[in-house]
């Protein structure tokens, strides 16, 4: 079958079962296609940097979702096939009819609209046509290299993402088609199995004219170049200056999802909350709107309509028109994202956020909505790199790439994380190289963003591993760290 | 479709030939055919029930100094032709793209050709049954003071995978995947915890049977209970830790496990999971004499309904025993093929992808701490003679450095240990440390009575990420590290 043959033989079957309530279809196909750039070493082998793999991913499916009354079966097939789509809803059906009655659920999305205007995409990524185009970035990148000791690893990568969605309270959305280029490389200076020192660079655009691959290197690797002074430091509280992709790693792992009402629900925000009824009468976890959750500094959105965002889209999962939510506005906690299931239950914020998102970039039919981010930004301020150092208090730690910043259990603030890259330690005004992974860091979210003390005037994007959303983040400097000693 | 696709033999052996006259000088097919279905129950209600069917092919080639794979998921079970017709041009057209004089070279082994059974009794319960089940036991665990959130889910995925190589492997393996978790949140006037603790089988019902669904919700529900009500955050400090297996599963995975990936010892993951830190140590002395640790995925009764056991990697090479580190001397890491052939190594059957739409990647498999013959055989003997000190029970998040060096593993649950007693109970806590001082400090490693092994459902890497499931743990071992308390 064709793609675009899909929902009208979803939507003309649902009604052929008239104790179907409300219905919903999608449908969406997807290209990853990657460069992956490794060097190899062993004993005196050494191998690269150099294209280690060149892999395209294909992923395709169909989603159904089946009402009766407030109950909601969900079916998903990779199969384009009448036989398929027919025992989807089958099945859909089926699994709703299992279920009692979910006092939750109120109805899918209806009277949404349309977007406004739609995100260019790019119709070479789209035909899956880039793999010259990616090998000859991969070159540009490792030509950049130009010392033995000095590796370059990472990736250059298309996505591109179509989809479409139907229901039956007339919600309607064809052939949304969203691309992306993104080159995201570490840079490192070994010395046997030690890093003495590691960058990283990013850089991301929808049109694939617009990536520059070698400035991604070039940036992985001018930190690579430093030759660390300090091997470690003092255990004790710092002030820091995180970077953008220090930003960014705690906006993935620590801010993100503690926005969604779906984590607020299930305890799993750090925000503040506290116990009301729902609109069923049973008790839940609310946010405490309004509350100051940070510095008069921190306004923090998520805004799926930048022209150049890596994660922009015109609608989410759902079939909403997708639209700005500021987070917090000045330390002031303004705002959720949300799903439809979430938004309706809270009565608060309102859907747009609901994403069918899976471990391959790109739309997933094969999973359920969930409420997630975008393009999640920290403005910027006013501050130049050099005035965040002199307004730093106390010793403070600048770090440029930290890692693995885990909460230290479900729905804490708390959270330990690693210095990923070279970080500097301000003395007396000078930056001291210190070597990656040479301390562990422990940290609170909520004196990162209540002790801020200045932020940048210049952002830069990136993503995470693994991230399902891109965030685009000036330099910040802040308290909140303390470093741990981790020898005896 | 709600069952798997039939494949012809004959046209993997086509598509071979194919990849071959396309220029490939090695290529192999992977298939995975599945259907799953699974439901989850929140607070006595049925939140989820959902049925999924899906078909991917995958073909990786090497023409040159790259690899080429292209994978895609079958439309159309009529178009398995069409589908692996188009990944054998895709990937070897990628694999000559970089023009690149070296080539990549591949450790031998023996070509295999073979069916492999799930190792499977008694199939997974129909999807009715399970509702009722996950229904009930979610509600019971709200029947517990204090528990305001119980969510219990359970599913199963039925899964036959093709491996064929131009080396002439034809492999066909059935697996039968269970898993379920819980999910518990209680509050009190004092505080509100959350646990989660997932479980599970590569195999059949009989596994989970043995598990007891029901009593295992229950007591997570009144732990998670007693820390929200009990249990007090200890102070920081140096101390003496006693790790349970329940601990030990995340403690040998972060520092053991990962580290010991071929990949990251050569520098292939540096922008990605990292590097290890021991890659130049092989056989030094990185431990105590007490500590060996080993990853085994070969069907054997010790190893039986794990998530790590397996017959053959997506290499197609055999399961099997790897001694990492022996009487606390670093010895083998895991190796793919690729990897095998650069440091003169063995391959160690630890190639494995989450499906055939992606390419494998070198996974831990079952990884473990060995037990001591001559250790205690529970906990009360293990810390009968200790002062001081802490056991770490239940594992939660993680957090380590790239190399694998530093890191703080997190606990849901610990108890005080005084004067040789079991103490307070704590919450809130973690340890941290890094790699040699802690497996140096080791002074008492139970023995096969304290044995015991996790599943972990959930162990990412890759790029695209892949979500792996394998097992770890191991016996009691008592160490030194640093507590961590109010984490």
């Amino acid at each position: 079958m064709e793609f675009n043959e899909i929902l009208p033989l979803i939507m003309s079957e649902v009604e052929k079962h008239p104790e179907i309530t409300e219905a919903e279809g999608y449908v969406s196909r997807n290209s990853t296609t990657m460069v992956r750039i490794e060097t190899l070493r062993y004993g005196r082998k050494k191998f690269g940097p150099e294209a280690q793999q060149l892999k395209t991913i294909e992923t395709s499916g169909i989603g159904v979702r089946i009402v009766v009354g407030k109950s909601m079966g969900t079916a998903t097939t990779s199969y384009f096939t009448v036989g398929a789509i027919k025992l989807a809803i089958y099945s859909a059906l089926k699994n709703a009819k299992r279920m009692e009655a979910d006092p939750n659920y109120k109805h899918l999305v209806k009277d949404v609209g349309k977007q406004k205007g739609k995100l260019p995409y790019d119709k070479k990524i789209y035909k899956g046509a880039v793999e010259d185009d990616l090998i000859k970035a991969a070159e540009a990148a490792t030509s950049v290299v130009d010392q033995n000791n000095l590796d370059l690893a990472g990736k250059i990568m298309t996505v591109s993402q179509e989809f479409s969605v139907a229901n039956t309270n007339g919600v309607e959305v064809d052939n949304d088609i969203d691309t992306f280029i993104v080159a995201q490389l570490t840079g490192e200076k070994l010395k046997g199995a030690d890093i003495v020192s590691s960058g990283v660079g990013w850089h991301s655009a929808r049109l694939a004219k617009d990536l520059d691959a070698e400035k991604a290197a070039v940036d992985a690797l001018e930190p690579a170049r430093i030759t660390p002074k300090l091997k470690k430091v003092d255990e004790g509280d710092y002030s820091v200056i995180l970077s953008p992709y220090a930003v960014s790693d705690i906006i993935d792992n620590m801010m993100a999802s503690a926005f969604t009402l779906g984590s607020i629900y299930m305890g799993m925000s750090w925000l503040p909350v506290e116990r009301k009824k729902l609109f069923n009468e049973k008790d839940a976890l609310f946010p405490k709107m309004d509350e100051m959750v940070a510095s008069e500094l921190i306004t923090f959105r998520d805004d799926p309509l930048i022209k150049d965002g890596m994660s922009s889209k015109n609608y989410d999962d759902e079939g909403v028109p997708t639209s700005k939510h500021t987070l917090i506005e000045k330390g002031q906690w303004k705002d959720v994202l949300a799903d439809s299931y979430y938004s309706f239950l809270y009565e608060l914020g309102k859907p747009g956020n609901g994403f069918r998102t899976d471990l391959v970039p790109g739309r997933c039919a094969g999973a359920l909505p969930s409420d997630s981010g975008t393009n999640m930004i920290l403005e910027p301020g006013d501050m130049s790199f050099d005035e965040l150092v002199e307004v730093a208090e106390g010793p403070t730690l600048v770090l440029p790439r930290t890692w693995y910043t885990y909460p230290t259990r479900y729905g804490a603030p708390t959270f330990s994380s690693s210095n990923r890259s070279t970080s500097f330690l301000v003395d007396k005004g000078e930056l001291v190289p210190v070597a990656p992974n040479a301390f562990k860091l422990i940290g609170d979210i909520r004196t990162i963003l209540n002790e801020v003390m200045g932020i940048g005037k210049e952002v830069q994007g990136a993503t995470t591993w693994a991230a399902s959303q891109s965030t685009i983040a000036p330099h910040l400097a802040t308290k909140g760290i303390r470093v741990e000693k981790s020898h005896f | 479709m709600s069952e798997k696709i039939p494949v012809d033999e004959s046209i993997l052996d086509a598509t071979i030939d194919s990849c071959e006259n396309l220029g490939a000088k090695y290529a192999d097919i992977r298939i995975t055919t599945q259907t799953s279905e699974g439901t989850m129950a929140e607070n006595g209600n049925i939140k989820r029930v959902a049925v999924d069917d899906s078909t991917q092919v995958g073909i990786r080639a090497l023409a040159g100094g790259t690899w080429g794979f292209h994978s895609l998921e079958i439309s159309n079970p009529s178009d398995l032709e069409e589908g692996l017709s188009k990944c054998a041009r895709k990937a070897v057209k990628a694999a000559k793209a970089a023009k690149k004089n070296r080539k990549i070279e591949l450790a031998d082994v023996e070509p295999v050709q073979e069916t492999v059974q799930a190792d499977m009794k008694k199939k997974p319960i129909p999807i009715d049954e399970k509702k009722v089940m996950v229904q009930n036991i979610s509600k019971r665990m709200m029947d517990i003071e204090h528990i305001t959130m119980a969510r219990f889910s359970l599913s199963h995925e039925d899964i036959t995978s093709y491996f064929w190589s131009s080396e002439g492997s034809a492999i066909i393996q059935d697996i039968m995947i269970i898993e379920g978790g819980v999910y518990v949140v209680a509050s009190s006037d004092k505080d509100t915890q959350a646990v989660w603790i997932p479980f599970g089988a590569r195999g059949g019902w009989e596994y989970i049977e043995k598990i007891k669904p029901l009593a295992f919700a229950l007591n997570t529900a009144k732990l998670t209970k007693k820390l929200a009500t009990i249990a007090v955050t200890p102070k920081t400090d140096n101390t003496t830790v006693v790790t349970r297996p329940t601990f030990n599963s995340l403690q040998v995975h972060e520092i053991v496990g990962h580290p010991v990936e071929g990949d990251r010892v050569l520098g292939g993951e540096s922008a990605w999971a990292g590097r290890a830190w021991w890659a130049k140590k092989s056989g030094k002395n990185i431990g105590s004499k007490l500590v060996t640790a080993v990853s085994d995925a070969r069907p054997m009764d010790r190893h039986a309904g794990l998530f790590g056991t397996f017959n053959y990697d997506d290499e197609g090479v055999p399961a099997k025993r790897v001694v990492h580190i022996e009487k606390g001397q670093l010895k083998g890491f895991l190796h793919s093929r690729q990897t095998a052939a650069i440091a003169d190594a063995e391959p160690s059957g630890a190639m494995r992808s989450i499906h055939a739409g992606v390419m494998p990647i070198i996974r831990m498999t079952n990884t473990y701490f060995e037990s001591n013959p001559d250790g205690p055989s529970n906990l009360g003997e293990m810390i009968e003679d200790i002062k001081e000190g802490v056991i770490l029970g239940h594992q939660s998040i993680p957090s380590i450095g790239s190399l694998r060096y530093r890191w703080q593993i997190n606990a849901y649950d610990g108890w005080e240990i005084k004067n040789g007693k079991i103490g307070r109970m704590y919450k809130n806590l973690a340890i941290l440390g890094n790699t040699p001082d802690f497996l140096g400090s080791v002074f008492q490693v139970g023995n096969e009575k304290t044995f015991e092994l996790k599943q972990i459902p959930n162990c990412g890497k890759g790029d695209p990420m892949q979500i792996m499931r394998l097992a770890n743990g191991g016996p009691i071992m008592a160490g030194k590290a640093r507590l961590m308390g109010g984490a």
